[in-house]
């Protein structure tokens, strides 16, 4: 007792996050979370973010931990600070992003009483949270904020929330300084099975068309996953296919890489998913974005697994090998014993694999024509990374066509560079995400590619960059629609568009100015380049809203109820806009 | 639903419909060691019905108060495939140590306990009162016109003799839900406390 200083359990909470390294927050404060601000207050180590929108501080979190690799905190009041950020929650966990949320609580003997801005903070988040905690006691502060962290960051990571009662901020005791935190039932990371992994190579080393169909779990496994891949799928010779989450861990430049898979994947991505004999899947998860008809997907493929969430596997497609453990660990293992066996050049045997591949490529499925004045979206996209393309950049997304675009005319040359929302598809996502990128890398070149429905989800974010200066660029794709809905509003619902136009916008340009940043704005072909270049010239946040023809589809696209090898081409006829369907628009 | 049905919805729907294998569902025993802590139940169930699985029965209970270990069993139906996602997801709760599937051991033993109350006089309440004895139910409490007897076994005879009772003047019923546990060699509680013990 003598020795040691006794602190609050607010104080105590941001020791243990220093602890564990953390020196970023994004917050929002109020009457639940005063204490925990008030420790903040005379805390020169963190740098606090304040947002303008807790789902905003949530997804800034993800930026920052999917640009980094880190751990991504967050910091919201009870009642609505809390059920403001469950968007963002749900988000993390869906695209195993590690988040961890501080939520201040109503003290411990009002709880259940309907107090002022009380809400089940535990039991909201239980179904959107890897693991969640309610503190009771000022001695498990240190504990739960250690126990979280370890969870929310190891196995497959994901969001976790630990809801902090006012009176436990404010309780006092002594901080134990504890190394090591140990969750007896939590066993995160599965020793992977060697024979398998060597029953998995013999099936790649006879393979005559085998494909490489690899997912976030490269990207959140670390640089060493990346770099691993990279040797394996260079020495078996192999062509390789990202999901949208794994863009980035293969260079998208490479020549053995096919492009993005999935509905708006290319043409010969998912040719070669169909026609594989041997499927090494890596982190990804079998999506049904991914699969389209699960009786179809992949026919003639022997089907490797490699996951480390053993929940993954068998779950949507049953496979030969299934092997749980971390895609670096995995990797590397593959590697060696493909090393060791000496196996000799596969060129030869793949060559009629690649002629085929090479046939399909031929097909151009990301070709367009930029015929006129009118800007395509497709060509702003392209001409947005022709740009920035040997700059340091990194990409957040909005949700919709804009969002499919950017995932397929961008190459990513490293991982950590794409951050979109994927599993929950998220519009207001890419704003900020984009403010969470940009102070985890503040001399980069930050871009939201964004539409022009989902930034005005979270629009207020601007103000946040404008706050702290930071310089990232909100690219708008303006084509007036909810362009996806209306795609599919379109095929699949007889050009019936009930909802999807935005009759009234903000100017764009002004309202940018209205927040202090800069607006932009471009509506012909002659004026994109300069406008894009000055976006990039200026040195703090930009809104630009690049005005493109408004019916423009999404294509290549596997259609409802398909297979891989029925996907609809932009050169295959689609129906006339019906009159009635434009009626009420 | 008609197959044409199903396929024209997921014409539509823009998702796979899983096939249906035409595997018929089976019933299964899952018996959980957990951290004993706040909210785990919660999760557990939450588990259940955010992924549209089943619970016929549930119960759980502290089994070592002083390690803080409970035991939760739940009987589900399923596909196989169905079932081994389940333990699956379970196994994946923070605060679950493991899950054993009762049902797929043959030395496994299965029982419920019950308390079934009757309300029955003369002739109806002598019958009632034979048929709990040729079940080794006994009777725990009685009164002037109702009396409560105890039953512990295996779940079919309980519901064999629960609708023998019936017709007589069932009251009441109250079932602790399944336990379930398999005479093996090998013990997971021993193995956690193993593992307590190393770290
Ligand atoms: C929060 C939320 N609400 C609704 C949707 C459904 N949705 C998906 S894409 C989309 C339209 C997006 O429009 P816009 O941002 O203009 O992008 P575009 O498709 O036109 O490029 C909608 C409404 C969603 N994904 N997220
Ligand atoms: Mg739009």
């Amino acid at each position: 007792m003598a020795n040691k200083k006794m602190l609050n359990g607010a104080e105590i909470l941001l020791q243990s996050l220093k602890d564990c390294g953390v020196d970023t927050i994004f917050g929002y404060p109020g009457g639940a979370v005063l204490p925990i601000y008030d420790a903040i207050y005379n805390d020169e180590h963190f740098k606090h973010i304040l947002v303008r929108h807790e789902q905003g501080a949530a997804h800034a979190a993800e930026g920052y931990a999917r640009s980094t690799g880190k751990l991504g905190v967050i910091l919201v009041t009870s009642g609505p600070g809390v059920t403001n950020a469950i968007t963002g929650l749900t988000d993390a966990l869906l695209d195993s992003v590690p988040v961890l949320c501080i939520s201040g609580q109503v003290p411990t003997a009002l709880i259940g009483t309907d107090a002022f801005q009380e809400a089940d903070a535990t039991g909201l988040t239980r179904s959107c949270t890897k693991h969640n905690y309610l503190v009771k006691d000022v001695n498990e502060v240190e504990e739960t904020v250690k126990q979280g962290i370890q969870i929310a960051t190891t196995g497959r990571p994901g969001p976790v929330l630990i809801d902090f009662p006012k009176d436990i901020q404010l309780a006092k005791t002594e901080y134990n300084d504890s190394k090591k935190s140990y969750i007896p039932s939590y066993h995160p990371k599965a020793k992977p099975d060697l024979d398998k992994i060597q029953q998995a190579i013999d099936l790649m080393e006879n393979a005559v068309k085998p494909v490489f169909y690899t997912g976030g779990g490269i990207i959140n496994s670390g640089a060493k996953a990346s770099k691993t891949l990279v040797e394996l799928v260079k020495a078996t010779g192999f062509p390789i296919t990202n999901t949208l989450l794994g863009l980035g861990a293969y260079p998208g430049e490479d020549e053995q890489f096919l492009g993005m898979l999935g509905m708006h994947g290319t043409y010969e991505a998912n040719m070669a998913m169909h026609g594989c004999d041997v499927l090494i899947n890596i982190g990804a998860r079998f999506d049904d974005r991914v699969t389209g008809r699960i009786e179809a997907f992949a026919p003639f493929a022997k089907k490797i697994h490699i996951d480390i969430d053993q929940t993954s596997i068998d779950k949507n497609i049953a496979v030969d090998i299934g092997i749980i453990g971390d895609a670096a660990e995995i990797l590397l293992e593959m590697k060696k014993i493909w090393d060791k066996k000496s196996i000799k050049s596969q060129d030869k045997k793949l060559k009629p694999w690649w002629d085929q591949i090479n046939t399909w490529r031929e097909k151009d499925s990301l070709g367009y024509i930029q015929d006129n004045e009118d800007i395509k979206p497709q060509y702003a996209i392209d001409r947005l990374y022709q740009k920035i393309k040997e700059k340091d950049f990194y990409i957040t997304t909005e949700v919709g066509q804009h969002q499919m675009w950017a995932a397929q005319y961008i190459k990513f040359p490293t991982p950590h560079r794409f951050m979109t929302s994927g599993g929950l598809g998220t519009m207001g996502y890419g704003l900020p995400a984009a403010v969470g990128v940009q102070v985890a890398h503040p001399d980069s070149l930050v871009i939201d590619v964004a539409g022009e429905a989902s930034i005005q989800m979270t629009m207020q974010e601007i103000s946040t960059a404008v706050q702290y200066n930071l310089p990232l660029k909100v690219f708008i794709i303006n084509n007036k629609w909810m362009g996806m809905v209306r795609q599919w509003q379109e095929l699949n619902h007889g050009c019936r568009y009930s909802e999807s136009y935005s009759d009234a916008l903000p100017d764009f340009v002004k309202l940018a100015e209205a927040y202090g940043a800069k607006g932009l704005r471009a509506e012909k072909l002659s004026e994109l380049d300069g406008v894009i270049d000055e976006m990039i010239a200026h040195k703090g946040p930009v809104i630009v809203d690049i005005l493109v023809t408004k019916q423009e589809n999404c294509f290549p696209m596997i259609p409802s109820g398909a297979a891989h090898n029925e996907m609809i081409l932009n050169e295959d006829p689609i129906p006339e806009t019906s009159e009635e369907g434009l009626a009420k628009v | 639903m008609e197959n044409q049905e199903l396929d024209a919805i997921e014409q539509i729907s823009h998702y796979p419909i899983p096939p249906d294998n035409g595997e018929a569902d089976t019933r299964h025993v899952l018996t959980m060691l957990a951290r004993d802590k706040t909210g785990t139940l919660a999760r557990v169930i939450g588990l259940f019905s955010a992924r549209n699985y089943n619970v016929d029965s549930l119960s759980a209970d502290n089994i070592d108060v002083e390690r803080g270990i409970s035991c939760i069993t739940i009987t589900t139906r399923g596909t196989n495939k169905v079932i081994e996602q389940i333990k699956r997801q379970l196994e994946r709760l923070i605060d679950i140590h493991c899950v054993i599937d009762v049902s797929n051991s043959k030395d496994r033993v299965i029982r419920e306990l019950a308390l079934i109350k009757i309300r029955a006089k003369g002739q109806a309440r002598l019958e009632a009162l034979t048929i709990a004895n040729s079940f080794r139910a006994h009777v725990v409490d009685g009164a002037d016109d109702t009396f409560i007897i105890e039953i512990s076994g295996a779940p079919r005879k309980i519901r064999t003799l629960i609708s023998l009772l019936k017709p007589l003047g069932l009251a009441g019923v109250v079932k602790t839900g399944t336990a379930g546990m398999i005479n093996s060699s090998y013990s997971p509680f021993e193995e956690i406390l193993k593992q307590e013990e190393k770290s």
